[in-house]
This record gives structure tokens, C-alpha cells and sequence, in this order.
């Protein structure tokens, strides 16, 4: 924040293609210690695959990653080292829990992993379970005993058990009753600010990034479409992809992306958005919008970008 | 873990079939353990054994099952047999079961090259006409009471190796598998303490019918004279004997033949069993494999 301090994560131009699809192309952003990034776009759009390759699960095609100034190396030590500062919280909490281990092995699996279980392991995973809201939980329990919401709560704990500097979430509470996904947000946001994290946090929620996120990074098949400082891009989005996001496009020509499913083929040239857009030009088809600046710490990828537009 | 071995919660199906199909291994390997009190296999007695016209003889007291040809106690060679068949069967089908295991969840676990190299030849272990491949490696392989469980193993590895394999590739996709490489953990470890414990109920069902398959297979290697050396009993080489002499002393065909089918089918019992008492589990057969 102070201008010296590298972000804890930055992507420089990151392109990931799977053959000739490209589920993301020359992404641009950072986050900074003790701030939320909010990574927000349709399914397919290239969030999860952002998360991915923040995890080093997935390499970068072209651009490069860098963790506090460092760039991303892929040997195994160097990716290890760099995983042990990351926590991380998936979307499917039945599915990233082991079920056949208990909530001790799950929880200590990263100490084990990168040799830090000592004597008072236990006693850390203990306190962590009382912190994420789970001061029953048994240590010998199994994942089976807990519903969607309380594996989100191990899954929490299992991500700071290590202390990590960055703790990804990729759409932590899509699988969870609306009862308890207040709950769970709430509980994250708590452990950001305690701990001064630096936080992505992936969803397709917009309402719902606008109220905790300091930064937004608005991505449509695979390229960012708007981004800037979260209050001000969501109050006053400028691309009208933000804005149809946001359900808020002129009535009869909102694409409505959220409730109207699937984006269509994109195309090779031009602005991906064009096809569903109700602004596009015969520019937009032919020349790709480069990232122009619209405000302060803030930019939208289009030629026409809307200014006049107010969210309440 | 998952308290698989505890049959409780089971069907009444399931428990009927494995208690039924281990009543039936349990008995065969009952006589087969007592046999040194049995009698002795390969004491030739010319005398009493034989009819006055040199004929085995049928059934009585002193021989349960009669003699063979030779005068020898079929029981007791039954028994001897059921030693030698059983162990080279379920030695061969454990080690198969262990190789294959192991080739599978290191190729689908690992990828690359190791991927690429040991399913290449895992399809040429499918690709092998077992009996006659059997016969060639009896030729190739040094003679030997282990010769027989070399040449199932590796006729037998790559069936059970497709199998894990294709099991390991959906493990590698869970969620908890690619948290635990996100969060660095190292992948023999991953290996053993995520991929290994959810395939233990599929190699638990898996085993007893490759262990059915392998006391087969060692039967028909010995029928064909492929097996164990001579005199060494082995129901394979007892059904070829008595297969001469079918026509006046079925016993000597009838009585190891019983043998491997109880021993076989108690084994394909106990594995159907497994199966019911585990329906959340994929299914197998030979021809999917």
C-alpha cells in the first residue's frame, strides 16, 4: 500500500490456452496485503482457472505470476515454498475434504506436508476449529458428520493452519444454503481482517463482491472487461458487460447474462462481448479494446464505455 | 477409515453369499491343511490298493476316496493338491493384484511418460492369449514350484492394473486430491495417504475373483502338464490323469475336479458378497475391464 511493498499476488499478463481455446488471455491484476480482490465473470469466464494457476495446479501459457516480487517457479521446492504462504478454499466442500480422514489429519494435513507438525499441532488445530465456529467438533470426527456449511468451516481451518499471506476462495459459499452463507462470508471476513490477509475471492455475485471487496476484476471469456476499485466500478460501471452483470442494461437489449445462460462462440477478432452487446459498433467486431482508463485506478476494455450509468 | 470389514450393516444377501462362499474356501482349505494326517501322497500300494485285477479301487474306509492307479490315496494327493494349488493361486493372484495396483495408480497418478510407457504395456498384458502365452513362458521360465506363480502373475497383473488405473484418473480429478497438491504435498504421499484408501473397498472386491482365476489358471497349467513337476499332486495334473481313466474309475477324474469347483465358486461367492455389501462401488467385470 505504501508503493514499495510488492503485491502478494500479481498475474503479468497471464494467458492460459487449452489448444486453441483460450481460457484466459493477457490477465492483468494484483492484490496487495490486507485487501480483497474480487474476481467476478459468468461460469466459463476464467476465474476458477485464475485460482488454478495461482495454486500452481495449472502454468500460465504466456505472461508470468509473481508471488511478494518473486516470480512463480514451477520445480517442485520452488512451487512448494510458495504453496505453504497460500491458503485456499474450494467451492465444492464435499468434495475437498477427504472422506476418510479424520478432521485432525485433514486439517493437519498441510503441517504434515510441509513438516511442521510438533507437539502442539494439535493444540493449533483445536483453537483453529474454535475459531472457525466449531468448538465441538471432535478431532477424530469424520467429514460425514457435518453438513455443506461446517466443511466450509474445516476447509477454513485447513487453509490458515499454515498462517498463509494469501488465502484464495473460489466461490466458497455457491454450494451452501442461503442460511449459511451469510454465516461463512461473514466468518472469512473476519479471519481477512484479523489476519491482514490478501484475499481473492472468485464468484458471480456481484451485489454480493460489491460489499466486501476493496478491488474488481471483471472477466468475460477469459479477458478482463473492467476493473478498478469495487465501490466504483460497481456503483457506476462503465462496460456495458459490467453493467448487464449488474442487471442493469437499457430493458429489451440487456443481454442479461446471469439469467440468460450461456455465453455464445467468441469471436477471434474484435471484443469478445460484441456479439451480446446492445453498444456494439463495426469497430467493436474488427479491433480489440485494449484496457483505457475511466477513472482513477480504474479501467474498462471498451471503445464506448457507458459514463452516465448510476447504480443505487 | 471406513469400517469396510465390519458386516453388519450388510444386506442379508451379501453375508449370505460370503459366508457361504467362505464356508466352502474354509473347508477345502481345512483338508488341505490336514493333509500330512490324510495319508501319504505318494506311497504306491500295490498290494491293497489295487483291485486283484490292477484296477484302482472305489471308495471305502480305508481310502475315502479311493485310490488311483498307481494305488495311491486320492484323498490324500486331493489334499496335497489342494496345498499346492491353493498357495500358487492366491500367491500369484495377491502379487498381481500388487503389481497391477501399483502400475495403475503410478500411470494414472504420475502421467507423462510413465503414463504412456507402462499402460502401453498393460495393453499388451491384455493383449496376451493367456493358456498359450502360459505354455510359452513354461518354456521360457526355469522349472520350479515358483514358475507357475511367475507366469500367472504376469499374465494376470494387467487386468487389475486397467482397472486402478481408470479408478486412479477420477481420484486425481477430486477435490481433495488437487487440495492436497495445492497445498504441497508430495505426490507418493498423496498417493498413499488419498488415492490408496478408496481403492482398498475396489481391490478388496476385486481379490477373491482374481484369486478364482488364478487357482483356475494354475489347474489348467498343470492339466497341461505346464504346472507343478510330476509327482507333485496338483488338481490340474490329477484331472489329467483321471481323465484316462474315466471310463472305469470316475472318481479319480470326479474328486480333484470337486475340489477346484468348491474352491472356485466359494471364491467367486465371497466376491459377489463383497460386491452387494458395497453398491456405492463402481462394478467390474472380466469384459469391462
Amino acid at each position: 500500500m505504501n508503493g514499495l511493498e510488492p503485491p502478494i499476488l500479481r498475474f503479468e499478463r497471464v494467458s492460459r490456452r487449452y489448444g486453441r481455446f483460450a481460457a484466459l488471455e493477457e490477465v492483468e491484476f494484483a492484490v496487495w496485503k490486507g485487501r480483497i480482490l474480487g474476481l467476478v465473470g459468468e461460469s466459463g469466464s476464467g476465474k476458477t482457472t485464475c485460482i488454478r494457476l495461482a495454486l500452481g495446479l495449472e502454468r500460465p501459457s504466456a505472461g508470468r505470476l509473481w508471488f511478494r516480487g518473486e516470480p512463480y517457479r514451477y520445480r517442485p521446492q520452488e512451487l512448494k515454498a510458495i504453496r505453504r504462504r497460500i491458503g485456499f478454499v474450494f467451492q465444492d466442500p464435499y468434495d475437498a475434504l477427504d472422506p476418510q480422514m479424520t478432521l485432525e489429519e485433514i486439517v493437519g494435513e498441510p503441517l504434515r506436508a510441509h513438516g511442521c507438525w510438533d507437539a502442539r499441532a494439535r493444540e493449533r488445530i483445536r483453537q483453529l476449529l474454535d475459531r472457525v465456529g466449531l468448538p465441538d467438533a471432535s478431532l477424530k470426527s469424520y467429514p460425514a458428520h457435518y453438513s455443506g456449511g461446517g466443511l466450509q468451516r474445516i476447509a477454513i481451518a485447513r487453509a490458515l493452519v499454515l498462517d498463509p499471506e494469501l488465502l484464495l476462495c473460489d466461490e466458497p459459499t455457491s454450494n451452501l444454503d442461503v442460511s449459511v452463507q451469510a454465516q461463512i462470508i461473514n466468518l472469512l471476513l473476519e479471519l481477512q481482517r484479523e489476519r491482514g490477509l490478501a484475499m481473492v475471492f472468485v464468484t458471480h455475485d456481484l451485489p454480493l463482491i460489491r460489499r466486501i471487496a476493496d478491488d474488481l476484476v471483471v472477466l468475460y471469456a477469459g479477458r478482463v472487461m473492467e476493473r478498478g476499485p469495487a465501490e466504483a466500478v460497481a456503483s457506476r460501471p462503465t462496460h456495458p458487460y459490467t453493467i448487464a452483470l449488474l442487471g442493469a442494461g437499457p430493458e429489451g437489449k440487456r443481454p442479461n447474462p446471469r439469467v440468460g445462460g450461456e455465453a455464445g462462440p467468441v469471436p477471434v477478432a474484435g471484443c469478445p462481448f460484441a456479439p451480446r452487446c446492445w453498444k456494439a459498433q463495426p469497430r467493436c467486431g474488427v479491433e480489440r479494446p485494449p484496457l483505457l482508463p475511466v477513472g482513477p485506478g480504474w479501467e474498462a476494455a471498451c471503445f464506448f464505455p457507458e459514463t452516465q450509468t448510476q447504480m443505487q | 477409515m471406513a469400517p469396510i470389514t465390519i458386516a453388519s450393516g450388510w444386506p442379508i444377501e451379501a453375508r449370505r453369499s460370503v459366508a457361504i462362499g467362505g464356508a466352502l474356501v474354509g473347508a477345502v482349505g481345512c483338508i488341505a491343511l490336514l493333509a500330512p494326517w490324510l495319508g501319504d501322497p505318494y506311497y504306491q500300494d500295490f498290494a491293497a490298493g489295487l483291485s486283484p485285477l490292477g484296477l484302482p479301487l472305489g471308495p471305502s474306509p480305508a481310502h475315502p476316496l479311493g485310490t488311483d492307479t498307481l494305488g495311491r490315496d486320492v484323498l490324500a494327493r486331493a489334499a496335497f493338491a489342494g496345498r499346492v494349488s491353493l498357495s500358487i493361486g492366491i500367491l500369484a493372484a495377491v502379487l498381481s493384484l500388487a503389481l497391477g495396483a501399483a502400475v495403475g495408480m503410478v500411470a494414472g497418478f504420475y502421467g507423462g511418460f510413465l503414463e504412456a510407457f507402462l499402460m502401453r504395456l498393460t495393453d499388451i498384458g491384455l493383449a496376451l492369449p493367456t493358456t498359450l502365452a502360459g505354455l510359452a513362458l513354461t518354456a521360457l521360465l526355469p522349472a520350479g514350484p515358483l514358475r507357475p506363480v511367475a507366469i500367472i502373475t504376469i499374465l494376470f497383473w494387467a487386468y487389475p492394473a486397467r482397472l486402478i488405473y481408470n479408478e486412479t484418473l477420477r481420484m486425481r480429478r477430486r477435490g481433495f486430491v488437487e487440495a492436497a497438491v495445492a497445498m504441497g504435498e508430495a505426490r507418493h504421499r498423496i498417493l498413499l495417504r488419498h488415492v490408496l484408501p478408496h481403492l482398498k473397498t475396489l481391490l478388496l472386491t476385486y481379490a477373491p475373483m482374481n484369486a478364482a482365476a488364478a487357482v483356475m489358471m494354475e489347474a489348467t497349467l498343470s492339466y497341461l502338464g505346464a504346472g507343478v513337476p510330476l509327482p507333485t499332486p496338483s488338481w490340474g495334473n490329477m484331472i489329467g490323469e483321471g481323465q484316462g481313466a474315466l471310463a472305469f474309475a470316475p472318481h479319480l477324474f470326479l474328486a480333484p475336479a470337486a475340489f477346484l469347483l468348491l474352491t472356485t465358486m466359494g471364491l467367486l461367492l465371497i466376491a459377489e458378497g463383497l460386491k452387494q455389501a458395497h453398491p456405492g462401488e463402481r462394478r467390474f467385470s472380466w469384459l469391462a475391464l
